[in-house]
């Protein structure tokens, strides 16, 4: 991501489970170098009703490690925030929690 | 280069550009939709406002079928709203002077930032920006320079918006 860098403590990962494992998906944000750090946290509060500092987390996590799981739902709930994310511009993609 | 955004009390908010950045803007809305009316999902630019959602080609295409005349439909609205914005009043742009005052209401900035995001976006992948950190490296004798200037400040711009929005 784009932006100013700043040396920050690597955040713990921390994913919610909402469904039945073997159903699940999680939604991952990655990494690149075009969208604005503020913009991507933006994001992320608006859509996911993060606080500030969770969605914070969530970017430094893209901007560091290359990719983030902001969210573990069923493929339907999954499909939708992958492409309201493409609307935001941001790269996403969707996996099926191995079980 | 000026630019400002500042939040008024009606809680509509006050965009003021420098006449000529102003005038670049203009010519935005035109580029992004021709840029979206190509539909060719190896043309680099295309596949970057329309990323993959899957490894799974066959997944992938179920995605686009479901979900992909929604995505385009989005975009498009936010070109539609970005430039209804700044041409919803004449005046601002034929009064003299070397700014431009715009009012936008608050329930347009989001397409603003969307517009801007997608140009963003359709200009860094039409200059092979791969990696981050290329904002250090900025050469003026690049032939692509004037680009690299409009990405920068569309950045910029976007950042603004955040900062207003979030009432800093």
């Amino acid at each position: 991501m784009s932006g100013m860098p700043r040396t920050l403590e690597r955040p713990d990962v921390e994913e919610e489970t909402r469904t039945s494992p073997d159903r699940a998906w999680n939604v991952i944000v990655w990494n690149d170098p075009i969208n604005l750090m503020s913009y991507v946290t933006f994001v992320f509060q608006k859509l996911f009703g993060f606080s500030l500092q969770v969605a914070t987390k969530h970017m430094l996590e893209v901007h560091h490690q290359g990719r983030s799981c902001v969210a573990t739902v069923e493929r339907e709930k999954a499909e939708y925030y992958v492409s309201r994310l493409h609307g935001y511009g941001l790269q996403a993609t969707m996996e099926q929690v191995s079980s | 280069m000026s630019l400002s955004v500042r939040r008024e009390r009606n809680g509509a908010f006050t965009i003021t550009l420098d006449r000529e950045s102003a005038e670049v803007l203009r010519d935005l809305p035109l580029k992004l939709r021709a840029v979206l009316s190509r539909t060719d999902v190896r043309d680099k630019v295309v596949s970057r406002l329309f990323p993959k959602a899957h490894d799974d080609p066959k997944l992938d295409a179920e995605y686009r079928k479901l979900l992909g005349d929604e995505l385009l439909q989005r975009k498009l609205e936010s070109v539609r709203v970005f430039e209804e914005s700044l041409e919803r009043e004449p005046a601002a742009w034929q009064q003299a002077g070397r700014k431009v005052k715009l009012s936008v209401p608050s329930g347009e900035l989001e397409s603003w930032l969307g517009f801007v995001n997608d140009m963003r976006l359709v200009l860094g992948t039409e200059l092979d920006i791969t990696q981050d950190g290329w904002e250090e490296d900025f050469d003026p004798n690049h032939p692509q320079a004037d680009d690299f200037v409009l990405l920068h400040y569309l950045g910029w711009l976007q950042e603004s918006l955040l900062r207003a929005m979030a009432g800093g």
